[in-house]
Order: C-alpha cells, then sequence, then structure tokens
C-alpha cells in the first residue's frame, strides 16, 4: 500500500544514523543492541533509538529539525546519552560505512517478523547488510515538489557518496574503494535509482505497477539512493556512509538542506531523464575514488575532479545557505573537498601507522566520542 | 650358565607385557581427545567433559593413581596451562567497568559473599569448627575460570552474560585466594603463637604476588611492543614467560593463581591498544589446556561422590541458590534482563581445577581439615566437573550468547 503523502514543513530536516556496537576487548561487533536500550531506558533516556537488521547494530534518529544547528545539537545530545549507557555496558559506539574485519556469517538477525522475513528473502545478503548508513529526510510542501527535489538531488549524490565515504576496509581487507558500503547495497535487486516521474499520479502508477507483481509491498521494500517517504511528507537521501563523528553527520545533512533549498527555490535546471544517462558511472566514481574521483556534469558532458567540482557547488548556493545558517558547516565541507579529505582517508591514514584493524576500531571509537 | 637358554634365543618381549607409566599416559592423550570429540558430537556437550570423564574413569578403574606420577615437567607444563587460562582472562577484564557499573561490584560482592556466608554456616551447622566451615565456603566461592573460559571459548560465546561470567569468574578467584591467606593468619595466629610472623608471611606472599604480576605484564608488554605475538614465534615467546614466571613463583612462595590473572589485568589496563594473541597461545598451549582438564579429572574420586553424599549434596544446593539469587536479584540493576541475570547465576556454578588445588593446600594447613570435609569437598567437585560445564553451556544457550556454527569450526 502506498500511503498518502503527508503535509510537512519545507525545507525542514531529519537525521537517522546507523551505528556499530563493538567489543572494548577485541573491537568486533558484539550483540548488544537489546542491552543498549534495556540501559537507556533505565537511564531515562529521551530519545529516538531503534533496533536494527542484526543485533550488533542500531539506528538513532533526530526529531524534525529546522536548520543545521538544531540537528547538531540533537545529534551531541543522542551521542552523549548513548556513550552514557554503553559504559554502563563497557562497549564502544562508533561510525563508519562498514565494520572493517566483522565476518557476515557470525551476524545474528534481530528477533522480529520483518527481520525473519527479510532474512529468508535474500539470504547471506540480509547478514551482509551490516552496513552503517546516514540518511537525511527533507520536507517537502507536496508529493510532486517531492519528487522534482529528488530527481533534481540525484545530480548530487556523488558528492554526498565522497564527502561521507567512510568504509574503505571490508573483511579484514583495503578493497580500494572509499565507500564499499554501498557495493553491498547495489547487490538487493529494488536498490538503485527511483524511476522518473515528476508526477505523484505517475508514481502511483508505477507503485500500483510493481505492487501488482507482488514484488513489493510498501515503499521500505525499495533500496533507492533517494526515496519519497510519504508519511512523513519528505524525501530521504540515503547513499551517506555513517560518518566518523556527528558532526560531520550534521554538516552533511546541513548542505543536503542548503542544495534543497537551491533547487526549489532558483529551480537551476529542470531534470531529465537524460541526468541518468551518467548516474551510475558518477556513483562508482564516488565509491571508487571518493573525492579524487572523475564526475561528469550531465548537462554539458564535461569531466571534472569530484573534490573540484564539490568545492565550487558549496561556493555557487553559498548565499542559501547563509539564509538556513549552515554557511559555516558547509564552508567546512568545501575546504575538506579540495584536500580531498574525508573518513576513508582518516581510516586509510590511521591503518599505515598501525596495522591492527581492530586499533583502527578503538580510534573510531575515540573520535566517534570526541566530537 | 644357569639362566634360561631360550630366553636369549627368543625374539619376543616376556609375558606379562610390562607396560610402564609412559605408555598409559600416552594412551591417555589418545582417547581423550577422542572422548572430547565423542561428547562434542553426539552429545553436543562441552568437549572438556570428555577430557574430564577420561580423568575420571583413569581414577575408577584404580588405574595405579600413585603408578602414575605426573613427570615433574609435565607437572610444570599443567600449571602453565592453567596460568594461560588465567593470564587471558586477566587480559579481558577492564576493571574501569566496575567503576562505570558500581552494580557490578555489589554483584560480584554479593554472589561470593553470599556463598561464603551461606556455606559457612551450614558446614558449621553439620558439626564442622568454624575455620573448616570458612575453609569450605572459601573453595565454594571460586567459579572455576578454566572451565567458563574453555565452554565459552568453544561456543564462541559473546555479548553481556559473557563478559559479566569472566569478569565474576576473575573476581572470586582473588577472593578465594586473598580470603584464603587471610584464613591462614588467622588460623595461624592460634596454632602459631609467634603472631608477627604469622600475619607477614601471608601479606608477604599478597605483595609478592602482585610484584611478580607487574613484571611479567611489563615483560610480555615489552615483548609485543618489538615482536609480532600473533604468530607461533611470538605465541612460543608468550609461553616462555610464562614458564619462567611461575618457576620465580614456585621458588619465592607467590600465589600461581593471583600472578597470571593479575599480570592480564594489569598488562591491559596499563595499554588499551587492543592485543589479540592467538586462543591459548596457539596450539602447544591449547593442547596443554586439554591434558590440563584429563588431569584434574585424575585428580578427584568419583568413590568421594558416594562418600560425600548428602554433606556433599547440601553444599552444591546452597551454593547453588546462593549465586543464582545474587545475580537474579542485583542484574537488572546493573542493565540484564531477568533472563539474562538468572544464564549469568547458572553459568556461573562451574568448580574444577582450583578447587581441588585450594582443597588440597587447606587439607595440608589444617589437620583439624579432616578427611571427611576434604572428601565431601571433592565429591562436591567432582560432581562440578561434569555438571558445571554442562550449565555454562546451557545457560549461554539460554540468553543467546552461543555461537555454535563458528564454535564447532574453531574451538
Amino acid at each position: 500500500m502506498l500511503e498518502p503523502f503527508a503535509a510537512s514543513r519545507c525545507l525542514t530536516l531529519g537525521v537517522e544514523l546507523e551505528l556499530q556496537l563493538v567489543s572494548t576487548y577485541d573491537y568486533d561487533l558484539v550483540p548488544v543492541a537489546h542491552d543498549l536500550l534495556r540501559v537507556l531506558d533505565q537511564q531515562g533516556f529521551k530519545g529516538d533509538v531503534k533496533l536494527e537488521i542484526t543485533d550488533s547494530m542500531i539506528e538513532v534518529a533526530t526529531g524534525i529539525c529546522k536548520d543545521y544547528a538544531e540537528a547538531a545539537e540533537q545529534l551531541a545530545a543522542l551521542r552523549e546519552g548513548l556513550l552514557r549507557a554503553a559504559r554502563r555496558l563497557d562497549i564502544g559506539i562508533c561510525g563508519g560505512g562498514v565494520h572493517p574485519f566483522q565476518h557476515w556469517s557470525e551476524r545474528r538477525i534481530s528477533e522480529g517478523p520483518r527481520y525473519k522475513q527479510l532474512n529468508d528473502l535474500y539470504g547471506y545478503l540480509a547478514k551482509q547488510f551490516t552496513v552503517f548508513g546516514q540518511h537525511v529526510h527533507i520536507g517537502c510542501p507536496g508529493p510532486d515538489e517531492a519528487l522534482l527535489l529528488l530527481h533534481g538531488l540525484s545530480r548530487y549524490i556523488p558528492h554526498l557518496i565522497a564527502l561521507s565515504a567512510s568504509s574503505p576496509y571490508v573483511q579484514g581487507a583495503d578493497t580500494g574503494f572509499d565507500s564499499a558500503r554501498l557495493n553491498s547495497i547495489f547487490a538487493f535487486p529494488l536498490a538503485g535509482r527511483a524511476p522518473f516521474t515528476l508526477t505523484w499520479a505517475e508514481f502511483q502508477d508505477y507503485f500500483a505497477k510493481m505492487a501488482r507483481t507482488g514484488v513489493v509491498n510498501s515503499m521500505k521494500d525499495f533500496y533507492w539512493d533517494i526515496r519519497p517517504k510519504p508519511e512523513f511528507g519528505t524525501i530521504e537521501v540515503r547513499v551517506m556512509d555513517t560518518p566518523l563523528t556527528v558532526t560531520r553527520a550534521a554538516q552533511l545533512a546541513a548542505l543536503i538542506q542548503t542544495l534543497a533549498r537551491w533547487l526549489m527555490i532558483e529551480k537551476p535546471f529542470r531534470p531529465a531523464e537524460d541526468d541518468y544517462l551518467v548516474y551510475t558511472f558518477n556513483r562508482f566514481q564516488a565509491c571508487r575514488f571518493g573525492l579524487d574521483g572523475v564526475w561528469v556534469d550531465p548537462a554539458s558532458g564535461e569531466q571534472l575532479s569530484l573534490g573540484d567540482e564539490v568545492a565550487r557547488l558549496i561556493t555557487r548556493i553559498g548565499h542559501h545557505a547563509v539564509e538556513l545558517g549552515s554557511d559555516a558547516a558547509i564552508a567546512e565541507l568545501a575546504a575538506n573537498a579540495r584536500a580531498r579529505r574525508n573518513d576513508a582517508r582518516w581510516l586509510r591514514e590511521h591503518h599505515a601507522n598501525d596495522p591492527l584493524l581492530a586499533e583502527l576500531v578503538r580510534q573510531q571509537c575515540l573520535v566517534w566520542a570526541d566530537a | 650358565m644357569t639362566h634360561d637358554p631360550l630366553a636369549t634365543l627368543s625374539l619376543l618381549p616376556s609375558w606379562p607385557l610390562h607396560l610402564d607409566n609412559a605408555f598409559w599416559f600416552a594412551l591417555l592423550l589418545v582417547v581423550a581427545p577422542l572422548a572430547g570429540e565423542f561428547v562434542f558430537r553426539y552429545l553436543r556437550w562441552p568437549r572438556i567433559v570428555g577430557y574430564t570423564l577420561i580423568g575420571l574413569f583413569a581414577s575408577v578403574i584404580d588405574f595405579d593413581t600413585s603408578g602414575l606420577q605426573i613427570p615433574a615437567l609435565l607437572q610444570r607444563a599443567l600449571e602453565v596451562a592453567l596460568a594461560v587460562l588465567l593470564f587471558e582472562l586477566g587480559n579481558r577484564i577492564n576493571p574501569r567497568w566496575l567503576l562505570a557499573n558500581p552494580w557490578l561490584i555489589a554483584t560480584s560482592l554479593a554472589e561470593a559473599g553470599l556463598t561464603f556466608v551461606a556455606v559457612t554456616a551450614m558446614a558449621h551447622t553439620l558439626g564442622l569448627g568454624l575455620g573448616s566451615s570458612m575453609a569450605v565456603a572459601t573453595v565454594c566461592m571460586v567459579s572455576s575460570p578454566a572451565v567458563i573460559m574453555r565452554v565459552a571459548a568453544e561456543m564462541n560465546a559473546r555479548g553481556q552474560v559473557t563478559e559479566r561470567l569472566l569478569l565474576l569468574s576473575a573476581l572470586n578467584t582473588i577472593y578465594a585466594v586473598v580470603a584464603l591467606q587471610v584464613l591462614l593468619v588467622a588460623l595461624g595466629v592460634v596454632d602459631a603463637g609467634d603472631p608477627w610472623n604469622a600475619a607477614l608471611n601471608p601479606l608477604a606472599t599478597l605483595a609478592l604476588s602482585f610484584i611478580l604480576a607487574l613484571l611479567l605484564a611489563s615483560a610480555v608488554g615489552f615483548a609485543q611492543r618489538r615482536i609480532d605475538v600473533s604468530d607461533e614465534n611470538g605465541a612460543l615467546l608468550l609461553l616462555g614467560l610464562l614458564f619462567l614466571a611461575l618457576a620465580l613463583v614456585q621458588t619465592l612462595g607467590a600465589s600461581p593463581l593471583l600472578v597470571p590473572l593479575l599480570a592480564g589485568i594489569l598488562l591491559r589496563s596499563r595499554d588499551p591498544r587492543p592485543r589479540l594473541w592467538p586462543r591459548h597461545f596457539g596450539t602447544a598451549g591449547g593442547a596443554l589446556v586439554v591434558l590440563l582438564f584429563v588431569v584434574n579429572g585424575m585428580a578427584t574420586d568419583w568413590r568421594l561422590i558416594v562418600g560425600g553424599g548428602l554433606v556433599a549434596l547440601v553444599l552444591l544446593v546452597i551454593r547453588a541458590a546462593t549465586k543464582i539469587a545474587s545475580t537474579v536479584l542485583l542484574g537488572r540493576r546493573s542493565g540484564l534482563s531477568v533472563r539474562q541475570s538468572a544464564a549469568l547465576g547458572i553459568a556461573l556454578l562451574p568448580m574444577s581445577g582450583i578447587a581441588v588445588l585450594l582443597t588440597t593446600s587447606l587439607h595440608q594447613a589444617f589437620p583439624e581439615f579432616g578427611t571427611r570435609v576434604a572428601s565431601a569437598l571433592i565429591g562436591a567437585i567432582t560432581v562440578m566437573e561434569i555438571v558445571g560445564p554442562l550449565a555454562t553451556q546451557w545457560a549461554l544457550k539460554f540468553c543467546r550468547e552461543a555461537n555454535l556454527t563458528r564454535g564447532g569450526r574453531h574451538a
């Protein structure tokens, strides 16, 4: 069933983060999600924390925020609450898109009918789905505006991937990718881009046809990079790896909000199906090479360095950032893009200093607790 | 020439065959792993139950235990095996956790303290002197860290119950060793007539143990900063350091239990960088650990199960009740569910090698500690050598922390 598109305040934002729960002894993932929720509850913690598909991960979410400052503040409060509960259980919490050396066969699927159904359907893919992403919701005034924003933002998916990439290591080895997490997601049959429909009526037609085939039951069955979330009245950007710090997560959310404002108010271009000709190429470049990747401008066909293009884009939308109060936050992203610095690079540098991956995870826990 | 000319001509050995201890011992080493695999594969029991059963069986058929003198070097090797397990255990303990979650200290003090008080009261009621009663109670505090480490490792258990199980078992081992020393002071004062010396000796033992632990921790820390301890050569070096430490323990009269355990704890708390050496320090250590359980089984005597009779049974029931009651009562506050709290109490039940060790030393220290008491205690331990690992295994499954898919492959 496709719900009706709920009303939401335009350009409000919400951030969801999937986080890793690790042992402080060997820094491998540890199944303590239920324990963490119990202790949070005992400590009277007020905040949105949920179980995820395997029980060594949790998902936290902010409420509806109006700007960067509010999102950053809520994320910091969530982090402090989680750290307090984690100390009681002697566990570590960290960001990063993939745990660098966990073995997928050892993961345990959470209890609950939906997870059981996913496990039965996808088999080992469900366990391999122990990956950690950041999702950002942007409030839209109506469903048609939501679809227009969705296809407008698609051009900038590579930018967001490269800035957030934090999953170079998988199952104990360097994959060569900055974001190897997305490779796990592409394996799902309903992953990728949303169909090119610019009105809600067309989208309803598409959904009805898909539902008739029995392949999908709800929007949750689509693993698209950006998908509409009718019950919230938002679109949800889902390509980011969970950054190593909540500060970076808030900055990325600020960038998406600023892009949305620019696209909604200035309408700098009309989205077209042809934009998607270079979509998978651009996305691959961002996953593989991060800010060093190549970005092909879908309009001009020009090939640019992604790091430079990110910095140029941020300059171009600067006045919208000033309006939203996110200028300082996204200026920092621009500086990082120019220096080609992202979390994947941070991880590789630390790993070069100390080849023990367990120590790398410990460093991830320290940096997450710090900023 | 008076001797039988046939004897010199025959190439056959004389009959009956004279098989020496080395042969029987070797046979034991062949049968033990087979038995371990048998109980693991067909009964889904922990392998160590198989090892222990073989040891027990050897003592049942009265297979000349006196003749089976374990060579001194092998004896040392077994002590190293226990030290390996205690060192690994210590290295998994994070003392800072106790500060972050004081209800853990409460749980630990309650489960060991209540056990001590209840067992003392019971033994005293049954007519045992107060000193002996406390000695029995001291032995009953310990939850065999060796058994718990092995079963948890074999099941690849991960989670809150497993972590707390290891922590509580390390702590109650420390309590028992310290309590034993205090007990020696208390009773020694009465006997020795020289209170000064009597008080000083046990204190010196504890202080010395701490110093040796510090030295061992420093040596291991020093070694692993320079060579890779995750390969076989590095693991051999670690084993060597433990051998060396235990030799010093023997010479200086420190506690062979406290030194490796404290060394592990000190090492981890001084440097938080995770250190992942192979389990039991690799194959050599692993083989010694198997042997440890066989010898544990041999050290006890099945006849004492019958001999200890009712006393042994009452001891075990009281001990189980106090341990489980403590974890259930305090579990919720320390952040566990009721199910997990019960599992933790049940998993804490094993009693084994360390209990035998403590009983023997008590038996030597106090003449009053009569054979009847010692038999009851050894009887209880013998039962727990079989029941204990099963209890821990069941409890870890009950709280969903077992991960047998991998345990079957790696343990």
